[in-house]
């Protein structure tokens, strides 16, 4: 999610560390900075939260405590205008316990205009588009504390609310004109009439806020994660509103979130409110966790205290009792993440910093037994590179096969089910490739998993040089060739060579032979054309054929010529060829 | 160039190399299906159906064989060993494993991995990090440092990110983690009695940083010119 520099400064009492400290302590604290952006007078971080913080932090108001925490600062308190105490005079029922609160809020008299420029310079620096004053406070209640919430234009809400199942089929077009058509387990927001939102992930074009509206129902829900989840992933839908409330949101947020949009709303486009419902059946009660310093001890190593995990409670300023070393701590409700001595050891762990940890190995050195296959797979790998085999891996994907994957590579979802088909067209792939090493023997193999019926099996497959292919499980090919699995690893010395990428363009073989008289001549020979390849960065040339006549030796020599960025010309070879030429006449030598 | 005259597969070297080093600090190899099911690949795992924690990773589920997928990591194996054996044990786990993502330089469909895993009495995070830092230097030498970030993996709480520092640069190469309480009630160990850690890497990674090895679907095409140690 992006967070606004300046818009987290406003939840915090101090000056905030500057942009590069407070993403050094994020980093290596709390969460992955994935990119900081300069936004006009603004810094926007990317911070990747991830679904054991998305019911806390996906907001600025979070993420603003978690920093207080982490940097020792203050949060400012949140303080808003209570709700009036008045009955809403539309009905609203709630027709499941799936939705976990209910609030809506009218407000009448409302103006309906842009928004003024510190709410739009606020959305737009995260990413989020300016629509009006009250579609805009919806979302910035949202993105600052990650309570998603909705407005309805009353006059489109007929007879009443109803938090409902769909009807099976039933239709809605949404805000962005997409009809989507609904499943019975799938949750709306309805009027008398008929869907106005697929409830806790998006609102419906019936009831749009537009520059008419002038009385508005504002609903600030809360939704059971697992059903929001579902029908967000059925229908093909991802928005703000659905991503939170998969990653379940705590009910109690509601409250504050409530009472901002009411208060913003006023305070931008006017009017007053007249009624509020609230349906809040089941209070979540409050946790605890205990744990003691040993709990916490036995996870991160032997320095934990009971004044460290003090000490930590106290940053963030959550409440908690303390009886020696036992510490027990009353979670907050928005710390659905925090639910047992494993979880305060990565709260302690993480804000005390992992670097202070030390390391040592471990306690014993246990007797290794690798599995049978392991030390069967290396030693028919052993065995085959002995022989002159050398490795490739393919790809498991096949066009065809007995077992297939659902949504998988367009034209390759079966699993294989011999390695011989791979085998084969890696075998014609490198033996084109051959002038490039000058040698035209190709020995390969494959160990691998292939697939048949309902059976994973380990096969080796291989291909020799005249191209012919066999293949059989492993166990026959140990069995047939009686070799032997030894325990004991067989050590390669560890390279420090580089890898040295190839060339993906075309490359173009010449060949000359040469006539010379003697011995001394084709060592003189030899001298000239690997000289000249070095000189020009050619690939050294090989010899390939070699013949004695009439007392002269005639000797052939192949260069290849390849570019690392460009497909070669005949143009940009002639010349260097014409030079080899006269190289080699110069020194006297017949080219035939 | 010089064909190989019969050579091993750049990422088995690593993966044999990696597993010689675990093995000096008493790490057996411990494999597993590349064809999973959904318990071993998921719910042991503490990842439950129709949690986000899912969408961490794009899965293969092979049609018309209900529950069933293309591992999506090594990590279905601690489960798979953990339900037939006792601990203390370190076990090391290479394997194929396959995400449903779009190709490119840095990401294919099918990767290997390897995965550790230590259960014992007085298992703590300190081991984690003496193994990894251990491991580290001997795979690309002795002045490697390493360093832990919070991060969130389903399996371990807590979790980290493992940076390696190679020459100069910080290098993300592993997750890791002390194994999640559930983890173990799901394979019927006490977890009031026993602690454990787990990492995991990809090995076409390590590839990458020992050996410069840019572009991880070269490793799969079957050219003989990537067979150059």
């Amino acid at each position: 999610m992006k967070y606004s520099y300046n818009w987290l400064q406003k939840h915090i009492q101090e000056k905030l560390p500057a942009v590069e400290s407070l993403k050094e302590t994020i980093i290596f604290h709390a969460f992955e900075v994935e990119s900081v952006e300069t936004v006009g007078d603004d810094t926007v971080m990317d911070i990747k939260v991830l679904p054991d913080r998305a019911h806390d932090c996906l907001s600025h108001y979070g993420m603003a405590r978690e920093i207080a925490g982490l940097c020792k600062l203050t949060l400012k308190p949140l303080e808003f205008t209570p709700l009036p105490a008045s009955d809403l005079d539309i009905k609203v029922e709630v027709q499941s316990d799936l939705c976990r609160r209910y609030i809506a809020i009218k407000i009448d008299g409302v103006t309906v205009a842009p928004s003024p420029e510190w709410l739009k310079t606020a959305l737009e620096s995260v990413g989020q588009k300016s629509i009006n004053n009250v579609v805009d406070a919806t979302n910035y209640v949202l993105l600052d504390r990650g309570q998603p919430v909705h407005a309805f234009d009353s006059a489109n809400v007929d007879g009443g609310i109803v938090v409902r199942l769909a009807k099976e089929g039933e239709k809605i077009i949404t805000l962005s004109g997409e009809e989507k058509e609904l499943k019975s387990d799938m949750f709306v927001i309805a009027d008398y009439i008929g869907p106005l939102a697929i409830a806790g992930i998006k609102g419906g074009k019936s009831a749009e806020v537009t520059s008419t509206t002038n009385s508005i129902i504002v609903e600030i829900a809360n939704f059971d994660p697992t059903s929001v989840r579902k029908t967000a992933r059925t229908l093909g839908l991802a928005t703000d509103a659905s991503k939170r409330f998969e990653n379940d949101l705590s009910p109690v947020v509601a409250f504050d979130a409530a009472q901002q949009i009411a208060s913003l709303i006023q305070e931008l486009a006017g009017g007053t409110v007249t009624g509020v419902y609230e349906h809040f059946p089941h209070k979540p009660q409050q946790q605890s966790v205990t744990c003691t310093a040993q709990d916490i001890a036995r996870i991160l190593g032997s320095q934990v205290t009971g004044d460290m995990i003090e000490e930590v409670y106290v940053r963030y300023k959550y409440n908690y009792t303390r009886e020696g070393d036992r510490v027990t701590l009353i979670v907050p409700y928005e710390r659905l993440d925090l639910t047992g001595p494993h979880d305060i050891a990565e709260e302690i762990g993480r804000v005390i910093g992992y670097d202070t940890i030390s390391s040592s190995s471990l306690p014993t050195v246990l007797p290794v037994v690798h599995a049978p296959q392991y030390l069967a797979v290396r030693a028919a790998k052993a065995w085959l590179v002995h022989d002159g085999f050398t490795e490739v891996q393919t790809y498991t994907f096949a066009k065809k096969g007995e077992v297939y994957v659902a949504r998988g590579p367009k034209d390759k979802s079966a699993l294989r089910t011999n390695l011989s088909d791979g085998l084969k067209a890696a075998y014609e792939m490198n033996r084109l490739n051959a002038p490039l090493w000058g040698a035209s023997i190709v020995k390969l193999f494959e160990i691998g998993s292939v697939f048949v019926g309902d059976q994973e099996k380990i096969h080796v497959a291989t291909i020799d040089e005249k191209g012919r292919v066999t293949e059989t499980s492993l166990d026959a090919y140990i069995t047939e060739h009686s070799i032997v699995t030894d325990p004991v690893s067989f050590e390669h010395e560890s390279t420090t060579d580089r890898f040295v990428m190839w060339s993906a363009y075309p490359f173009i073989v010449r060949d000359v032979a040469v006539w010379v008289p003697d011995a001394t001549g084709e060592e003189s020979l030899a001298s000239i054309v690997q000289s000249f390849a070095h000189e020009h960065n050619l690939k050294q040339p090989v010899c390939f054929d070699r013949f004695t006549k009439d007392g002269k030796i005639s000797v052939a020599y192949r260069f290849v010529f390849q570019s690392m960025d460009h497909t070669l010309t005949e143009d940009e070879i002639a010349p260097l060829w014409d030079k080899l030429a006269s190289l080699i006449t110069q020194a006297g030598f017949m080219i035939r | 160039m010089q064909i190989p005259k019969g050579a091993l597969h750049p990422l088995t070297l690593i993966t044999e190399e990696a597993v010689n080093i675990l093995a000096k600090q008493g790490f057996s190899v411990a494999l597993g299906p590349e064809l999973e099911d959904e318990w071993h690949n998921f719910d042991a795992l503490n990842v439950p159906k129709d949690h986000p924690a899912r969408d961490m990773q794009d899965t293969f589920w092979i049609k018309d064989q209900s529950g069933k997928v293309l591992r999506t990591h090594t990590s279905p194996v601690q489960i798979r060993y953990m339900e037939t054996h006792q601990p203390p044990f370190a076990i090391v786990v290479p394997g194929k494993v396959f995400r449903n993502e779009a190709t490119d330089a840095t990401h294919e469909m099918q990767f290997h991995q390897l995965e550790g895993l230590v259960v014992g009495e007085n298992i703590t995070v300190e081991h984690l990090k003496g193994t990894l830092l251990s491991f580290f230097r001997e795979l690309f030498g002795e002045e490697t440092e390493i360093r832990l970030r919070p991060s969130f993996f389903p399996f371990v709480e807590p979790g980290f990110e493992v940076d390696v520092k190679v020459g100069e640069k910080w290098l993300e190469v592993c997750g890791a983690g002390m194994v999640h309480p559930n983890v173990f009630t799901n394979v019927k160990y006490d977890p009031e009695k026993v602690t454990g850690f787990a990492f995991g890497m990809g090995l076409d990674r390590l590839a990458n940083v020992k050996f410069g090895i840019s572009d991880v679907r070269l490793a799969y095409q079957g050219d003989l010119r990537f067979n150059q140690f």
